[in-house]
């Protein structure tokens, strides 16, 4: 809620996928605050329901089930059991995606096939999912799309170049997808973060953490609810004039 | 959690901050000044139209401290922000929107006069430099601060007959992301907002013929309200926006796309 208007999302049904933890468990809860009931997922079961749990103390209405975002199948599936149960969907958070991670390697020795497991989980997701609202949404007039693209796609990370491939391709999926939408009121931007504080950090060495922190102008990492909160912006009405547009929030790393 | 509660959705901690809008008479100026009013800010309110800045005090309500002045003169922007500092307290969040295109002046480039040049560079850039200038130090020494700089889908687009108006927008932009750099160690940010075209007395003796082309360009089929620019400003000046800095958000309908 910001102040005047009262919560922003009352009465909003908002799909947020990969919320388990991190950036998509944190925008999920701070959606439920903002008044929105929810549809969430993630391939990580305990996960999507200790975060179910929590925005039901919220009061809000929440269905919750285990997905796996790469099989084209089961999102099928899952959707259609959830608009079911639930209705229809004013908001989805295209939020699942990952690097190469331990097989992250630089392109020069890389491996096709880690390629297609990024693309397969980063950029496919997204399409996969947005085919299932997009067709009501239209016909509804209304919706939001909120796509999680990154910083590393816009300024180039060695050691990620699918992985920036795929970020990329969300964005120019966003920008193709906004324009189509536009005539019916229904939005799709995408948000770029940087560095922020979730389970891959822990992965980190604290050398490589140390020199990420000095390449960041505001000289430190984002929270997941530093994220979450852009991602109830650009899911309300504030931002109800701006389609396409790819927010970044790097803490100043990358500026467009 | 670096200062950020959990719970910032719901808590007001904008409340009694001092926020600055320039050109905040009419238009868009006069829209982020009602929002931030009604999100608890205090503000000083900035125009050169005495008559007009007073009813949209009025409007404002208790909250706010008109001040008469032109934006492009270095002594009275000086005295103005002495004066609200004064009645009001430091400078919490300064929102750079004074600017206008040449209007009835604008040609195209061929046929233009270097003395509109000036005017439009003025206007739109050196009173953004000039207000930043007076606040800046003070947000650095309390490490915090937001400023927000208007500028315009137009200086990414480019349009005809406003080469030096869309100039003057894209060094607006890099105005932003320098100054963002500066001050980012400070806990300060700088951002920016291309609005399109909005519903402003700009447009009011605007022919039908003229909507019509414009809306014909806008992925969304309408203008912009000033209030679609104040809701993004507001995002910007609150806490939600901390992690962002340097950053050009457009608001114009799907027309340019960044």
């Amino acid at each position: 809620m910001q102040g005047d208007e009262g919560p922003r999302l009352q009465g909003k049904r908002a799909v947020v996928t990969g919320a388990g933890s991190g950036i998509g468990r944190a925008s999920a809860l701070r959606m439920a605050r903002e008044g929105a009931d929810l549809i969430i997922f993630d391939i990580e079961e305990d996960g999507v329901r200790a975060t179910a749990e929590e925005a039901r103390k919220l009061g809000r209405d929440v269905y919750s089930a285990q997905l796996d975002c790469t099989v084209e199948a089961d999102i099928v599936a899952a959707f259609a059991k959830a608009k079911d149960a639930c209705g229809p969907i004013d908001i989805l958070m295209n939020n699942v995606g990952q690097s190469a991670r331990e097989r992250a390697s630089e392109f020069y020795k890389s491996d096709p096939e880690v390629w297609d497991f990024v693309l397969g989980i980063t950029l496919m997701p997204p399409l996969m999912c947005s085919r299932q609202v997009v067709a009501d949404m239209r016909e509804r007039r209304a919706g939001k799309i909120v796509n999680v693209a990154s910083n590393a796609g816009l300024a180039g990370e060695i050691g990620l170049t699918e992985y920036a491939a795929a970020k990329m391709g969300v964005i120019g999926f966003t920008r193709s997808l906004a324009r189509e939408l536009a005539p019916f009121g229904v939005n799709v931007n995408a948000l770029c973060p940087g560095v922020t504080k979730t389970r891959v950090i822990n992965r980190i060495s604290d050398d490589i953490v140390q020199e990420i922190t000095k390449s960041i102008p505001m000289g430190y990492f984002a929270e997941p609810e530093d994220i979450a909160a852009v991602a109830a912006f650009l899911a309300s009405d504030d931002a109800r004039y701006m389609t396409g547009q790819s927010v970044v929030v790097d803490g100043g790393r990358w500026m467009v | 959690m670096d200062g950020l509660s959990p719970d910032s959705s719901t808590a007001r901690p904008e409340e009694g901050r001092v926020a600055v809008v320039t050109g905040a008479a009419q238009g868009i100026g006069r829209a982020i000044a009602l929002k931030l009013v009604s999100r608890g800010y205090k503000l000083g309110l900035l125009d050169i139209d005495e008559a007009i800045l007073a009813e949209t005090a009025a409007k404002v309500g208790n909250n706010a401290v008109p001040v008469m002045a032109d934006c492009t003169a270095e002594t009275e922007i000086a005295r103005a922000f002495g004066e609200i500092e004064s009645r009001l307290g430091p400078v919490d969040v300064l929102v750079n929107n004074v600017g206008q295109s040449a209007r009835k002046r604008s040609a195209e480039f061929y046929l233009s006069d270097p003395e509109v040049w000036r005017f439009v560079v003025d206007v739109n850039l050196r009173s953004a430099l000039l207000a930043s200038r007076q606040v800046v130090p003070g947000m650095r020494q309390r490490q915090q601060g937001r400023i927000i700089n208007l500028s315009s889908n137009s200086a990414l687009a480019g349009d005809l007959q406003v080469a030096d108006y869309a100039a003057a927008k894209m060094a607006i932009i890099g105005f932003t992301r320098s100054l963002a750099r500066e001050l980012a160690p400070f806990h300060v940010t700088v951002n920016a907002l291309c609005p399109g075209v909005i519903k402003t007395r700009a447009f009011d003796n605007m022919p039908q013929t003229f909507f019509d082309a414009v809306t014909g360009r806008i992925p969304m089929g309408v203008l912009g309200e000033p209030e679609d620019v104040a809701n993004a400003a507001a995002f910007l000046a609150s806490e939600d926006a901390r992690y962002m800095t340097g950053q050009s958000l457009v608001i114009d309908g799907g027309r340019c796309m960044i």
